[in-house]
């Protein structure tokens, strides 16, 4: 009975035995002395069966004892024979303690049969050793003062224009709120004030008559130069879109202006059916009723003209006040 | 002022020749009271070679007014009633066989007259509108294998009634455009309402006698051709139809979404004979644009589109129309 469990428990110990034995992880370092902030490599080194799941561990970067991991390299395969490979991860590390200094035992996990077990490497032990100085041979100084760099301005420049568009936008953006608070336009156009609608069309038949467009038998183009001009006035200074109107819907607009006399009806009338023949009917005008429709314009659009009247203030005098000031 | 010795020749002409105008006026105001559009609008088109369509609500005298036109002019009248059992055939003609000649002979349809009062167009299916309206249009009619022309001048004079709608068969676009005016008439004035109670009323009522040939119509169709209109009335012809294709370009943007579609160059093409077709009336030989404004309504109603937009802002075709008279510039 005996020899059975022996046998048993042989069973299950030889494959883990023999399968730590195909797998074997070493630390290693490159020198085991060297001087204070020298810079040596650490070697972590696994041999292992293909396709066994070993992992590199992920190493802080220090190892405690003052020593610190300054460079981290790829895992690198070394050899291959057969179905065993041999892998390298080295480090690069440091210290600047000086003295006795150990790598501490760096653990290993792999996989057997669905189990996570850890295998751990030896710890390393190295020497880090200071520089020796003869006090007596050299001197030592002290450290420099930071050099002085003439000032320069193109060291600000950049803070400088970002810190002007800053204050030009909150400049700005003060001048929005006070005009949004005030109700007012955020930009004030300030225009010349328009002519009023008697000077233009003063101005335009003056124009109109200097280029004697009827006495070059141009007499269409002048009819419709005439009566565009007075359209535009009645539209301007009565309010009415004369533009869009027909001759008899403008003298059936204007016939109950109180501003306007019988004969500036007649005289608009004679003017714009004149014009309406011209355009319309291919009718030529005598040069006397061509110099009488100008006129006609002229006369209309002076007394109907809107003519602003300055109101001088009345000073009222107390009566009390004349009477002292006499008496004085 | 001299006018040129063309358009003066013109208006001497046009005023012997426009006196018939005051004739048929005067007969027909011995019937129908007031409607002085309505009657404008049948010589308009009766001397422009062009059709209409009435609408209005029933009892304003439409068919009368028609009636009494025809009556007017020494000419063949037919009075068609539109029903939605008409056939092609009712209004064209058809083949008859006689079985005493042994073949088959023509029965000419009531559309073989000068006048046609189609009453209550939109009643009928859409088959005999098209019969119809390929009459308007091709001034033919083909019956069988043969094509006959038909007798000038051929004017169709349609009503429609605009409160019924159920059963009726509205007019598609294309078929309304044909129509040369849509011509709505309203109610009449109280007093002109009075007058029309009163004659009604009498023991005689008046009858309007033929005071006209055919013959005048067509010569004075030629004479309302020669009418002269300027260019600049062209221009503000083609500018009025093309604000209502683009009323963007004329100020008018807030009627680009409710616009559809615009007027055709049909409407370019009445517009402009309807204008002159009006100056004629009044008795001159040249077009002003009061005449193209006087007129305008009545042509373009029926050739804009309205979207559902509009429809649904009780935007109509006359608020556009009247919108586009006062933007755009008169020449």
């Amino acid at each position: 009975m005996r020899r059975i469990l022996l046998f048993g428990a042989l069973l299950i110990i030889f494959p883990a035995i023999v399968f730590s034995q195909m797998m074997t992880i070493e630390a290693k370092l490159d020198s085991n002395k060297f001087l204070i902030g020298d810079q040596v490599k650490l070697h972590l080194l696994v041999t292992k069966p293909k396709g066994a799941n070993l992992n590199f561990p992920i190493l802080p970067d220090s190892l405690g004892n003052g020593i610190e991991i300054i460079e981290r390299f790829k895992p690198d395969t070394i050899s291959k024979n057969g179905d065993i490979i041999k892998l390298d991860q080295a480090y690069l590390i440091t210290s600047f303690d000086s003295g006795r200094h150990a790598v501490p035992p760096i653990p290993f996990e792999f996989l057997r049969d669905s189990i996570v077990d850890t295998l751990f490497t030896d710890s390393v032990i190295f020497r880090v050793n200071t520089v020796q100085v003869d006090t007596t041979k050299k001197t030592i100084y002290d450290i420099k003062a930071p050099i002085d760099e003439p000032f320069s301005i193109m060291e600000i420049l950049g803070y400088l224009i970002w810190g002007l568009i800053g204050l030009f936008v909150i400049i700005l953006g003060y001048y929005a709120y006070r005009k949004f608070r005030r109700k007012e336009p955020l930009i004030k156009i300030t225009q010349k004030p328009a002519d009023p609608p008697h000077v233009i069309a003063l101005r335009e038949l003056d124009i109109l008559k200097d280029k004697k467009l009827w006495q070059n038998n141009l007499i269409k183009k002048y009819h419709t130069e005439l009566t565009d001009i007075i359209r535009k006035y009645i539209e301007a200074r009565f309010i009415i879109p004369a533009m869009e109107m027909t001759s008899y819907e403008i003298i059936d607009a204007l016939q109950h202006e109180k501003y306007l006399s019988d004969q500036n009806h007649s005289g608009l009338r004679q003017l714009l059916t004149l014009a309406d023949f011209v355009k319309f009917a291919k009718a030529q005008p005598l040069p006397d009723e061509n110099d009488f429709s100008i006129r006609n314009a002229y006369q209309f659009v002076n007394d109907t003209k809107l003519i602003e009247k300055i109101i001088e203030p009345v000073i009222i005098v107390k009566e009390e006040e004349m009477k002292g000031g006499s008496n004085a | 002022m001299s006018v040129t010795v063309d358009i003066k020749e013109l208006n001497e002409r046009i005023q012997q020749e426009s006196a018939f105008v005051d004739l048929i006026s005067m007969e027909m105001n011995k019937v129908i009271v007031g409607q002085k559009h309505l009657i404008e609008s049948l010589m308009i088109c009766l001397l422009s070679n062009g059709h209409v369509l009435l609408e209005g609500v029933p009892g304003l005298a439409k068919t009368l007014a028609i009636n009494t036109l025809a009556n007017t002019i020494d000419a063949k009248f037919s009075r068609i009633q539109f029903t939605p059992d008409l056939l092609p055939a009712d209004l064209v003609g058809t083949m008859i066989y006689s079985q005493k000649q042994e073949t088959f002979l023509v029965k000419k349809g009531p559309i073989f007259s000068n006048f046609i009062l189609a009453d209550e167009i939109n009643r009928s299916p859409a088959k005999v509108q098209s019969a119809l309206l390929e009459a308007m249009q091709e001034r033919q009619v083909t019956i069988g294998d043969q094509s006959y022309k038909l007798d000038e001048p051929f004017m169709v004079l349609a009503t429609q009634n605009p409160i019924e709608q159920e059963g009726t068969y509205p007019l598609p676009e294309a078929q309304l455009d044909r129509f040369m005016l849509k011509v709505i008439i309203t109610y009449p004035k109280k007093e002109e309402e009075q007058l029309i109670v009163r004659q009604n009323l009498s023991k005689i009522f008046p009858i309007a006698n033929a005071v006209l040939k055919t013959k005048d119509i067509i010569k004075a169709r030629d004479v309302v051709k020669d009418v002269y209109m300027d260019e600049k009335i062209e221009r503000y012809i083609l500018d009025i139809v093309f604000a209502t294709r683009f009323p963007q370009d004329y100020n008018l943007e807030k009627f680009k979404s409710m616009i559809n579609y615009g007027a055709s160059p049909r409407a370019s093409i009445y517009l402009a004979s309807a204008a002159k077709a009006f100056a004629f009336i009044k008795r001159r030989g040249y077009v002003i644009p009061e005449d193209v404004r006087a007129i305008c309504h009545d042509v373009l109603r029926h050739r804009i589109g309205l979207t559902y937009e509009a429809e649904a802002e009780n935007i109509t075709t006359t608020d556009i129309i009247n919108e586009i008279l006062n933007s755009v510039e008169v020449p």
